[in-house]
């Protein structure tokens, strides 16, 4: 067995000794020294320090809810500098106080973005983000077999969801045997996560449960990639392996007949439909922590949801088993309440800012509005925070699989696609469209093809035959006119003024590109369709795996994506490079996220983009601006921002 | 009287029949339906669904059915049960999200309504009796400021102008503080200042336009030969004015009432979404744009209804109040 674990901890130690002089307990295992153990809360709270949060201790002693050391499991998971994001990036971590009500807003109808990240919790993490150094988060442990096919977990002993009732691998193989398993929740059986390789049509893993706390997933081939897609990959959080049984089974016919549930279906305009109400209304998983209707539903996030004084307005309130604890054994975390009101508008959410009405705000933020944001800092009571966006937002893609002969003989050219990127004019699109705040994408494009060359595109172009040109001076294919059809759904502020600067650059070497922003929803349905000739669209930043190649060749050649999924019955056999990637993509899922054969391959996979140029990347590194208020502390001034917004609990008021 | 009536609404039920199969159809006639807008909303966020997970979520949500069959089972939902369906964008039945806005829209429409006319009708009396008077120019201006003007936009101006000059966040109903707190005379008192700002915006568009008509309706009137002899035979100035030539000027604004119903029950839906108002006017919009049919096709359907009881209404009004349209119609 090769200790996974032990590895990652004695990392996090390193770092926990380096910055504490040695005090701190490390993440996970002194389990002796765990907060919960010396601190006799009642006995003496005059002097010591108050491990948890006043409005719980009173509530303690009116023998409303068990004692702090009931409420915590064994070990719980300690925060620390380094622990949640690197110190790189929070330099001046410091453990907090308690109090106080973070406010925000959000636009979309039952959905609050910063304070679903926020209270999102996965069965393991790593710091910033990464998947470098992947622990333990709601899951204890676990323990990889030599062979990246075995994977055993540990449970927290003691730990309890929201509600108080124990979290045990009940949760887990009600999970697995009677959601998962049943054909109406899940008629094709378990999610790709669980399948060898993260394939759809890959083999499932097998659960056997070990224990109360111990349980056991063993994959048919290598995937140590599973590690990855159960710490961030997709932000499932825990709810893709840990239900709350004990409320779940009452809307189950396994647990509880279809007859008692009658008058609920009734009521949802249902009669036998079990599985709709379950899944729609009964059930909430990760994404849904912020919907009304999972007020009172059991979590393990660090605030949960309660009933609203006020229409539009969402109320979270501490999680009094939360089991995250500080270096000082205090219990996370340290704000007392997220408030977010619902504007009508995403707009509104800004103005809400310059008002000073918000404390964090990240989703609705603009790089646009850095400059309103400034001048209003002072007034507002807040900082403007310049971190990385976790997604390069422009990349040019054509679909090469797109049904045109004559396109096809272009676009699958790497002349074309070479020449193209030697014709973007990347330092005009960074200063104009993004203030200076990204770079060159010399990862995924590489610096020969991120300069600006006008010259050497043209010298391409025309080594491709494409000399002849029309009246315009537009290149020509085969004597009939050429033109690039390039359909974008707005789905970032910043995709149609780069499409239309492409527009505009690449006149310069006589290729027509015709820009047409189309409806979201109709630009997926064509993206499916292989309708799309060529479009721009985000990636997620290098830290996402598979961003950079098979994910995204649904943009890049979607009949060969196809090819692939369905193993080879629909779609088109992709050429020997694309296979290639394939293989790529497979060997790291299978490799343990975060070894240093994982690192290998990952890098092998940038050199592959850089060889081929399957999509185009305009820019790299974007910045994106979070506000923050001028009170809250540990709050990141590097890295991604939405790794800051994940790492709520550890976030306190200055008071 | 009574037959006509019997006979109006009667005609009611066929009518919003078919216009609840137009709403239902229309709204699936974009590409793609709400789980698709819903998947894309989640990728937004960087949630990836994979084609399997999405076509789970379409059966389990009833999707893959026929756009007719949907139609059916929601109609017969509100015909025989009062049931308006699920909003699937708030995860509630789509009568609770209605109720949840409408006392905050009724109240500003019907305040803003009042606000107008007791701004309007005096001005617009004045300024017709006082004709090319500085006061009627005066008005004449400012009707025909807020008649120009697009609400929204002075609604942008104004909350800047207050958030700047005066501090206060016009924003919303409720101040920051007050946002989670349980309902007190002290947030009563700081709801009812964040509705001066939607009251007067709303109520400015309006009165723009009652002064207006009005004015013109006044002028018309008061030149009549019957106030000349009403005058000759030495009746008051001011009972000659309000028995006779207003209460026939003001039938052109109260014959309104038709489209008045359905604007005071959505709410102005530019101004709510500026100033982030709760109201039923822009819960329609996010809606439609989001394909949530139900409430969409609900919120139509009763907007529809209201048009029509409306426009029944002005016309028993104005029969009621106006003897020349109640023989008029008799005679013929």
């Amino acid at each position: 067995m090769r200790k996974v674990k032990f590895a990652s901890l004695l990392v996090i130690l390193m770092m926990l000794l380096a910055a504490c002089g040695g005090g701190a307990p490390a993440a996970e295992a002194p389990a002796a020294e765990a907060p919960a153990a010396e601190a006799p809360a009642a006995a003496a709270p005059a002097e010591a320090v108050a491990k948890e949060a006043p409005m719980l201790a009173e509530a303690v002693a009116a023998g409303t809810l068990p004692p702090l050391e009931e409420r915590l499991p064994k070990v719980p998971f300690v925060v620390g500098p380094g622990v949640l994001l690197s110190e790189a990036n929070v330099p001046n971590w410091a453990p907090g106080q308690y109090g106080g009500t973070l406010n925000t807003a959000h636009s979309v109808a039952d959905w609050a973005p910063d304070v679903f990240v926020m209270l999102n919790e996965p069965l393991l993490s790593a710091p910033d983000l990464s998947v470098q150094g992947i622990r333990g988060n709601v899951l204890e442990s676990f323990e990889v077999s030599d062979d990246n096919t075995v994977f055993t977990f540990k449970m927290r002993e003691g730990l309890k969801w929201s509600d108080g009732v124990p979290v045990t691998t009940e949760d887990v193989r009600f999970t697995w045997e009677n959601i998962y398993g049943n054909e109406k929740l899940f008629p094709n059986g378990v999610p790709a996560r669980f399948r060898t390789g993260y394939d759809p049509g890959g083999d499932p893993m097998t659960l056997e449960i070990l224990d109360d706390y111990n349980f056991k997933l063993t994959a048919t081939k290598p995937y140590g990639g599973f590690l990855r897609n159960i710490t961030i990959e997709g932000w499932n959080g825990y709810t893709v392996l840990i239900n709350p049984s004990h409320v779940l089974k009452k809307w189950h016919p396994d647990f509880t007949p279809i007859e008692e549930m009658k008058d609920e279906l009734a009521k949802n305009n249902l009669t036998d439909e079990w599985w709709t109400l379950f899944t729609s209304q009964k059930r909430c998983e990760n994404w849904h922590v912020t919907a009304d209707r999972c007020i009172g539903y059991p979590t393990l996030n660090p605030w949960i949801s309660v009933p609203s004084e006020t229409t539009g307005v969402k109320v979270f309130d501490r999680n009094p088993y939360y089991w995250k604890v500080d270096t000082e054994g205090k219990q996370l975390p340290y704000i007392d309440r997220i408030v977010s009101v619902q504007v009508e508008d995403v707009e509104m959410v800004n103005q809400r800012v310059l008002n000073g009405d918000v404390d964090f705000l990240r989703e609705s933020t603009g790089l646009v509005k850095v400059p309103l944001y400034k001048e209003n800092e002072e007034r507002g009571g807040f900082n403007t925070v310049l971190t990385d966006m976790h997604v390069d937002s422009s990349i040019l893609y054509l679909n090469q699989t797109f049904n045109d002969e004559t396109w096809r003989k272009v676009a699958q050219d790497l002349r074309f696609r070479q020449a193209l990127s030697l014709a973007i004019n990347r330092d005009e699109i960074i200063e104009s469209v993004y203030y200076g705040f990204a770079s060159k994408p010399l990862v995924s494009v590489g610096e020969e093809f991120s300069e600006y060359n006008v010259e050497k595109a043209n010298a391409l172009l025309d080594e491709m035959g494409l000399t002849e040109r029309d009246a315009n001076g537009m290149r020509m294919v085969d004597g009939k006119p050429f033109s690039i059809l390039l359909e974008h759904g707005a789905h970032a502020p910043d995709l149609s003024p780069v499409a239309e600067l492409l527009a505009e650059q690449f006149k310069d070497v006589g290729i027509d590109l015709q820009v047409k922003q189309i409806d979201p929803n109709l630009w997926a349905q064509r993206r499916d369709a292989n309708e799309l000739m060529a479009t721009v669209f985000w990636g997620h930043d290098q830290g996402w795996d598979s961003d950079y190649s098979g994910n995204a060749m649904d943009r890049v050649g979607r009949a060969w994506q196809l090819w692939y999924n369905t193993g080879g019955a629909e779609g088109e056999e992709p050429p020997q490079w694309v296979k290639d990637m394939y293989a790529l993509d497979a060997a790291r899922w299978s490799s343990v996220s975060g070894s240093d054969e994982f690192n290998k391959l990952k890098e092998e996979t940038f050199a592959w983009s850089r060889a081929n140029l399957p999509m185009i990347t305009i820019v790299e590194q974007v910045k994106y601006p979070m506000i923050a208020a001028k009170n809250l502390r540990n709050v990141a001034n590097a890295g991604y921002a939405i790794a800051s917004n994940f790492a709520g609990e550890q976030l306190w008021f200055e008071q | 009287m009574l037959v006509y009536i019997l006979r109006r609404l009667l005609m009611l039920i066929p009518i919003l029949l078919l216009v609840s199969f137009i709403a239902f159809f229309v709204i699936e006639l974009p590409p793609g339906d709400w789980v698709s807008t819903y998947i894309t909303q989640l990728r937004t966020s960087g949630i990836e669904l994979s084609d399997q997970e999405a076509q789970r979520l379409t059966t389990l949500y009833g999707f893959d059915q026929p756009t007719y069959v949907r139609y059916f089972k929601w109609i017969t939902g509100i015909v025989t049960r009062g049931d308006f369906g699920w909003s699937f964008q708030w995860g509630k039945p789509v009568s609770e999200v209605i109720a949840e806005r409408l006392p905050i829209t009724l109240a500003i429409s019907l305040m803003a309504l009042v606000f107008s006319w007791l701004i309007a009708i005096p001005i617009g009396i004045y300024s017709a009796t006082h004709q090319y008077s500085l006061v009627d120019y005066l008005a004449t201006f400012i009707g025909f400021i807020g008649l120009a003007t697009p609400g929204f936009l002075l609604a942008m101006i104004l909350a800047w102008a207050a958030n700047q000059y005066l501090g206060f966040s016009a924003l919303g109903l409720y101040s920051k503080e007050f946002l989670d707190k349980p309902w007190s005379l002290a947030k009563a008192i700081d709801m009812l200042k964040h509705m001066i700002l939607p009251l007067v915006i709303i109520g400015m568009a309006s009165a723009g336009s009652t002064i207006r008509v009005l004015r013109g309706n006044l002028l018309d009137e008061l030149k009549k030969q019957y106030v000349v002899t009403a005058r000759a035979k030495g009746l008051s100035e001011m009972q000659l004015l309000f028995k006779y030539p207003v209460r026939l000027a003001l039938n052109p604004v109260f014959s309104t009432i038709g489209w008045l119903l359905p604007a005071i029950f959505a709410g102005e839906v530019l101004i709510s979404i500026v100033l982030s108002v709760p109201s039923i006017g822009p819960l329609l919009l996010r809606s439609t744009l989001a394909q949530d049919m139900y409430l969409t096709g609900s919120i139509v359907l009763i907007l529809s209804a209201l048009t029509i009881v409306g426009s029944l209404i002005s016309d028993i009004y104005l029969a009621w109040a106006d003897p020349r349209i109640r023989y008029g119609g008799l005679s013929k």
